[in-house]
């Protein structure tokens, strides 16, 4: 895809630019309101990366002559955390997605994606990991023929790994996904609830399905 | 009462006294001057007398049998009238004397009371005689009465208009007062632009205004920069935050760091999701002070906030041995904005496990009690010394034996602007020797 990421810190848009193309896509970067304007209505660009607060012309500024000038370019605005306005302004105006700052790359990507697919794939309502289905709906989770009783906290933790089998979640990102909040007591909280899960799915069984990754997290997949 | 009506009353009142003491001496002047023209007319009455007396007496030489009542004028014949010879012998008495004597009284003129009326008397002496007369004062004394019914029958209509003056004129020096009342009442956080209107007149009142205005700059001042500072500090700190994290992430990634490397990086992590939690808080309670704290109101269930908070409690409560007893409804419906109800019953829920001692005790329990959802949150802590208590909710306030549980002292005060931003409350309602109880209040959701 051609992204066009319009952040006014240059570090940062450095680094988005670098993860991006590592991603397989085209980048092109601009600092300001009033060129993200002109290169986004001059180049033709399959998404648009958008920081809110952007000097001269600000991002919801941007997306709103965007929108006017009926262009099809996929939009993703950045916002800062916690601005509950900014995210209900933003789709409202005609934006597809938002990601409160600070987000982690992985986030990002998959976000990229997700916007990127022409025709979205609708969210799947059973996952499966090998012999592991996960009701996102009902929430039951059964492993073979066991029936496995989920609290909230572990559900929205199993649905997380479950939804990106094979990827290696950090410690630092699942708590950010699934408790938002941070606790005094997070990565402690991590351990915790991965040990639960390893309990009620993995433990009576000889293949164990969630993994840790030494020095990088965890990760949930068959066993290699 | 109004000012403007006690204006009004205090202006009839004073005018009503001195009206009244006006009337008072106009009616005693009156009186007296009136007396003085009627002693007059006495003493005119008495000089005729004198000169008939002197027409009478000229020929005859017995007087006593020869001065009757046909000495005395017709005009004269309602005068009480007394006359007395060179030895004091009575010459002549009136017949509606009826007997009584006038020749008691003291020379010049005195009042006296003769058959029950009030009568002025005059001692006239011509040559040996000496002539008493008296005439009754009823003219004088119904002039008087006449004055003071027409002043008493005055008094309510002029009480009446200066009341009903008063209230104009207070009307009027108010109606500045009325006007800059009405537009500082519109004058709120979102409204702080607005100023007093300046009444023309350079008085007491403009004074007021320019001093009222002068303050309403200062808060305007303050507040934006509160405001701005919010606003400006969300970017401004998010943004290195953000590229801290990214750049972590892909060190985090790289193949060319070694794993002890990854597990400092791992805690550096830790630290900037610290960090961007603690920021997030301040930005909030700066959003509270500045009255700007956005809430997505609407009916909710806390009780799954509830079962997730005490789930994430549970487990660190079981290491330590303590027992979380709960006792909340299947459904615990509020009026609310559910993300921020959940910041509160995290920390709550949170400092109940640690500021409890092992093998403690935490109690949750939920009661409608409309208009609210009162939830209470107690443990098994160190009691809370009196004077400590008033300041916990303090920002950054920390107990003494905290040192050892980690914690910034914000969450509390955080927790307490988000109940009020609510329109509830969280207060600590007791602090005993094994047991620290709050109590969170919430409005119920509507019908």
């Amino acid at each position: 895809m051609r992204v066009l990421i319009v952040e006014d810190e240059p570090q940062l848009a450095r680094h988005l630019a670098t993860a991006l193309e590592g991603a397989g896509h085209q980048t092109q970067v601009v600092h300001d309101g009033d060129d993200a304007l002109s290169v986004a209505l001059g180049g033709d660009f399959d998404l648009l990366l958008l920081d809110v607060n952007l000097p001269r012309r600000d991002g919801f500024d941007v997306l709103e002559e965007i929108r006017a000038a009926h262009r099809a370019v996929r939009v993703i605005m950045l916002t800062a955390m916690g601005e509950v306005n900014d995210r209900v302004r933003g789709l409202q105006l005609g934006a597809d997605d938002y990601l409160a700052k600070p987000f982690a790359m992985a986030e990002l990507l998959a976000r990229v994606e997700a916007v990127g697919r022409r025709f979205p794939v609708e969210p799947l309502k059973v996952l499966h990991v090998a012999d592991l289905s996960l009701d996102v709906e009902t929430r039951e989770a059964q492993r073979g023929s066991r029936h496995i009783e989920l609290s909230a906290r572990e559900f929205a933790l199993l649905k997380l790994l479950m939804r990106e089998p094979g990827r290696v979640f950090s410690r630092t990102e699942l708590c950010e996904r699934v408790w938002e909040r941070e606790h005094e007591y997070d990565t402690k909280l991590v351990e915790v609830f991965i040990g639960r899960l390893r309990r009620k799915i993995d433990e009576p069984l000889a293949t164990p399905l969630i993994h840790t990754v030494r020095h990088a997290g965890y990760t949930i997949g068959p066993p290699p | 009462m109004t000012l403007r009506n006690r204006i009004a009353l205090y202006a009839t009142i004073s005018s009503i006294v001195a009206l009244a003491a006006w009337a008072a001496t106009t009616w005693v002047l009156l009186r007296y001057v009136e007396t003085r023209f009627f002693d007059r007319r006495v003493r005119t009455d008495a000089d005729e007398l004198f000169r008939d007396l002197e027409n009478f007496t000229r020929e005859p030489r017995e007087r006593r049998t020869q001065i009757t009542e046909r000495f005395v004028p017709l005009a004269l014949r309602d005068r009480y009238i007394e006359l007395l010879g060179a030895a004091r012998e009575p010459l002549y008495r009136s017949p509606n004397l009826g007997g009584q004597a006038l020749s008691d009284a003291p020379a010049g003129f005195s009042s006296r009371v003769l058959h029950g009326r009030n009568v002025r008397v005059g001692v006239f002496e011509h040559g040996e005689l000496i002539l008493y007369v008296g005439a009754e004062l009823s003219d004088v004394e119904r002039l008087g009465r006449d004055l003071a019914i027409a002043f008493l029958a005055a008094l309510p209509v002029v009480a009446g208009l200066i009341a009903f003056g008063g209230r104009i004129v207070g009307l009027r020096a108010l109606q500045p007062m009325v006007e800059i009342t009405r537009v500082a009442e519109q004058i709120t956080a979102e409204r702080l632009d607005r100023r007093l209107p300046l009444p023309a007149a350079r008085d007491e009142l403009h004074r007021l205004a320019v001093a009222l205005n002068r303050t309403f700059e200062r808060l305007e001042r303050s507040f934006g920069q509160a405001v701005r500072f919010s606003a400006d500090a969300s970017h401004q700190l998010k943004t290195p935050l953000t590229l801290l994290r990214v750049g972590l992430d892909a060190l985090l990634r790289s193949p060319r760091c070694d794993s002890a490397e990854k597990d400092t990086v791992n805690e550096l992590l830790d630290q900037v999701r610290r960090l961007t939690s603690l920021t997030e808080d301040l930005l909030l309670l700066a959003r509270a002070d500045a009255g700007r704290l956005e809430l997505r109101r609407a009916r909710c269930d806390l009780r799954p906030t509830f079962d997730d908070c005490l789930d994430d409690a549970r487990t660190h409560a079981e290491s330590r041995g303590i027992v979380l007893e709960v006792d909340l409804p299947p459904k615990v419906e509020v009026e609310a904005d559910g993300g921020r109800v959940g910041i509160i019953l995290q920390n709550l829920l949170e400092n109940s496990v640690k500021y409890n001692r092992d093998g403690g005790r935490v109690r949750v329990c939920a009661n409608v009690s409309p208009p609210w959802l009162e939830a209470t949150v107690g443990n098994t802590g160190e009691s809370i010394p009196r004077e400590r208590q008033a300041h916990i909710f303090e920002r950054f306030f920390r107990g003494q034996s905290d040192e050892r549980i980690p914690g910034t002292g914000l969450g509390l005060s955080l927790a307490q602007e988000l109940a009020r931003a609510h329109g509830g409350d969280l207060e600590l309602t007791e602090s005993a020797a094994d047991w620290t109880e709050f109590r969170l209040r919430l409005p119920l959701a509507g019908r």
